[in-house]
């Protein structure tokens, strides 16, 4: 389903902007039987990528860089790749827009008690993009697998941009003590939603004891793919 | 006056084609010589009399202490000048761009960049006055002294995407506050000075509690 987000602005200057995400459901208990994949493969995953380089060894996220959730062999992971392809083809025409060959990252994301993940965006979702490349991300996306009532926040590219700058603490508040306006969507377990990959975005804090369990995703055209060097990680999707 | 351009192009479906349009105003040579005298001639004083930056930063980074001053309060008949010249160009600005004229009040600071200095990547959204990012209004530099260095703006979709534009002795800029920029590292013996400026709305001026601003126009 199309779903239109407006990231508003106060000031003349500042201009509204919409921007079209798309969110699906997947079959009934497919989020359940992910989150069992994740935590089976967690450990797997944090003892053969790298520890990228100030993170903590535990830090799941961290390790997306380095592996492809869809490279596991579960019955599931090919349930979603199908999924996410179908979906994908159906935000295209959805918008009259061609599906043209995409190729996809996929990782999984768990948050423990307290844990967030910061503002940040998907536009380098190839690393090492230079100012050519940086024109060209596409559509990122994230699959509620095991959620307790959170949110994922989206806010203006024209409140600062993705850094810190302004946002000191990284949760929209910095050193300001006005809140600031951002789009809340709560995390709807076996929904996924698909945004464009510029779109700056957080968590909520985990509040409860359960992990928070997600599944993350960036989709790039052939067009991306055929011109990085560092490219092994993504998997034909279309 | 002439409007500036800033085009941010797209080559995908889901990146806005962005295009922001700058403002810029070329002064007087005279004024722009008296102005550079005046930055040097006062720097000490600023610096003797704001506080100093936090661990690590230089004691002499004139640039940290606009928190702390209004260069519009020393009381040098070209700062008033330069004061009406700004609130001149602010309303041709707005008008260019049809926006609303606003009452608008105005925070004015100078950069004195030694050799190897530059500053990095910021943007003016809450006007250095903790001020709700979503009324980022209008900010604006002046190039009083530089050599062959340039001003970086940033697509705010895509960090990576980023236009330069020539710092022009004498010619003053207004861009949208929320857009960052850093300059070019000055590798000259000369100092690069600027003057910059944030310029905010009376809604944002009554919200703020930090009134380090003056009535403009």
């Amino acid at each position: 389903m199309l779903t239109p987000i407006t990231l508003p602005g106060k000031s003349p200057i500042v201009p509204t902007i919409e921007v079209q995400f798309y969110k699906a459901s997947m079959q009934d208990g497919m989020a359940q039987r992910l989150a069992e994949i994740v935590l089976q493969e967690k450990d797997h995953i944090l003892e053969t990528t790298p520890v990228p380089k100030g993170m903590s060894p535990a830090w799941l996220t961290g390790r997306f860089w380095s592996y492809n959730l869809l490279d596991y062999d579960h019955e599931e992971l090919r349930y979603l790749k199908t999924f996410i392809a179908e979906q994908y083809g159906n935000f295209m025409q959805s918008l009259d827009l061609p599906v043209t060959p995409v190729y996809i990252k996929v990782w999984a994301n768990l948050l423990r008690f307290k844990q967030e993940i910061t503002w940040h965006n998907h536009f380098d979702c190839v690393t090492g993009l230079d100012t050519m490349d940086a024109v060209f991300p596409h559509i990122s996306g994230n699959i509620c697998v095991k959620t307790h009532g959170t949110k994922t926040w989206f806010r203006s590219p024209f409140l600062g941009g993705a850094g810190a700058d302004s946002f000191g603490n990284g949760k929209g508040k910095g050193s300001s003590r006005f809140k600031q306006d951002v789009i809340g969507i709560d995390n709807v377990v076996g929904e996924c939603l698909f945004f464009p990959s510029w779109v700056i975005h957080r968590t909520d804090e985990n509040e409860t004891t359960e992990p928070r369990i997600t599944i993350s995703f960036d989709i790039i055209p052939e067009s991306v793919y055929l011109v990085k060097q560092d490219n092994a990680i993504f998997r034909r999707l279309i | 006056m002439s409007i500036v351009h800033v085009n941010f192009n797209s080559r995908s479906a889901f990146i806005p084609q962005l295009n922001f349009k700058f403002y810029t105003h070329q002064l007087d040579a005279n004024l722009v010589t008296r102005l550079n005298e005046i930055v040097l001639e006062i720097k000490d004083d600023i610096l003797e009399n704001t506080p100093p930056p936090g661990p690590g930063k230089p004691l002499g980074f004139l640039t940290s202490r606009l928190w702390y001053y209004n260069l519009f309060d020393y009381p040098h008949a070209e700062l008033q000048e330069l004061k009406l010249i700004i609130a001149q160009q602010y309303c041709a600005y707005v008008d260019a761009m049809q926006y609303p004229r606003e009452t608008v009040y105005i925070q004015c600071w100078a950069n004195l960049l030694k050799f190897g200095q530059h500053i990095n990547w910021h943007h003016h959204s809450d006007a250095h006055a903790s001020a709700p990012n979503e009324y980022a209004y209008v900010s604006g530099n002046l190039c009083i002294h530089a050599d062959d260095t340039k001003t970086y703006y940033k697509n705010p979709c895509i960090e990576t995407d980023i236009v330069g534009l020539d710092n022009i002795n004498g010619e003053m800029m207004l861009f949208p506050s929320f857009i960052s920029h850093e300059t070019d590292k000055n590798m000259n013996q000369t100092p690069r000075i600027s003057i910059a400026f944030d310029i905010i709305t009376e809604q944002v001026y009554s919200m703020i509690d930090h009134k380090n601003f003056r009535f403009l126009v």
